[in-house]
């Protein structure tokens, strides 16, 4: 029995292209790979530490991390460049998260939360303070699972090859997070609410 | 089915997942717009094209020779040099002693001797014309000088008959 390759989407293609032109040192692929996923790293390291400056400090170390092992050890084109990318980011933040949390002191939650409202309803119109406090209660899968969804803008499958768990379980998972985020953010029991809608 | 929108539709959780999405859509673009730039500069020296390999190339060092090798060449060639130079001595009998330039030197002398005296000779002759001819000059000028040349004139005029001379 033949192995059928997989089909290679156009994105796909793309993307290997840009990374290949980008390990042989061009820059305008290096300024493609940057458009194309820098924010969406910041994204979630800003998530994570709750810090603008310390989020693009870790997006700078990563690419400086991807430009290093990319211009040294060549485009391998078996690797796929986006789970490599963000398990990268991952490691990262959950290293500072760690570094930070060692010398933590202890902090006023009210007080933290305040500072998070200022700073976000400044560029938008809704409250996301009660919905980052609720991402933070999430347990580290959990919390890995939805901002590589939202805030990485990653499909399960991309997930799926960065967590090393099959999309199903993935899909499950991300319900059950869901399900999650939306207890703690309202903690009023199904049946109650259920019986002031009637 | 599109990957990208593979999710558990669920009413209830329909809703979270677009505050989710703004959640992160808000977080990807907190950055301002320099925000690229200054992560190409960061990176930029990275992704500087390689060197040329003959930048890297390792520079050759003079393979000098182990000592005792060294000590060796050496020796030969001092063995060598001595006994250049002696045989360049026992054979020194054997040249013809270079005379030329003796001889060459009196033939210069004598010929610019021989021409030092044509030239004196040459000069001798030449002041002896010299005198002669100022010799010459003041013996016509003794003869042509004022009053006798006026006597003759004066002479010359009574005494023409020619038509030509006649004023």
């Amino acid at each position: 029995m033949s192995v059928q390759p997989k089909p290679v989407s156009q994105e796909d293609e793309a993307i290997r292209l840009l990374v290949k032109n980008a390990a042989a040192g061009k820059e305008d692929a290096w300024r493609g790979l940057v458009d194309t996923y820098s924010r969406r790293v910041f994204a979630m390291a800003r998530s994570r530490l709750h810090d603008d400056d310390l989020a693009e400090e870790i997006t700078q170390s990563v690419f400086v991390t991807v430009a290093t092992k990319l211009c040294q050890d060549g485009y391998n084109e078996q690797g796929r460049f986006e789970p490599w990318l963000f398990r990268i980011t991952m490691n990262r933040v959950r290293d500072e998260f760690r570094r930070r949390s060692r010398h933590a002191r202890p902090t006023d939650p009210s007080h933290l939360q305040d500072t998070k409202v200022h700073h976000d309803t400044q560029s938008t119109p809704t409250d996301t303070a009660p919905l980052r406090a609720a991402i933070d209660q999430l347990n580290d899968t959990d919390r890995q699972i939805i901002e590589l969804r939202h805030h990485g803008q990653l499909s399960f499958k991309q997930i799926s090859d960065i967590l090393n768990q099959p999309v199903g379980t993935l899909l499950a998972r991300h319900h059950r997070a869901l399900k999650k985020l939306k207890a703690i953010m309202d903690p009023t029991p199904q049946s109650e609410s259920s019986e002031n809608q009637s | 089915m599109n990957e990208n929108n593979l999710n558990h539709h669920d009413p209830e959780t329909d809703a979270l997942i677009e505050q989710l999405d703004a959640l992160g859509s808000h977080d990807r673009t907190t950055p301002d717009a320099g925000f690229e730039q200054r992560l190409m500069d960061s990176i930029s020296t990275k992704i500087a094209p390689t060197p040329l390999p003959i930048a890297n190339a390792p520079i050759p060092q003079p393979n000098f020779m182990p000592g005792w090798k060294f000590n060796i060449a050496a020796a030969l060639l001092i063995v060598g040099g001595v006994s250049l130079l002696l045989w360049t001595a026992g054979n020194a009998s054997n040249l013809q002693p270079i005379q030329a330039p003796a001889q060459i030197t009196s033939v210069s002398l004598e010929e610019d001797f021989d021409a030092l005296y044509n030239l004196t000779d040459f000069a001798s002759d030449l002041e002896n014309d010299i005198d002669e001819l100022d010799l010459l000059t003041n013996e016509m000028h003794t003869e042509l000088s004022l009053p006798s040349v006026l006597m003759e004139l004066s002479n010359t005029s009574l005494t023409d008959t020619s038509p030509e001379g006649s004023l």
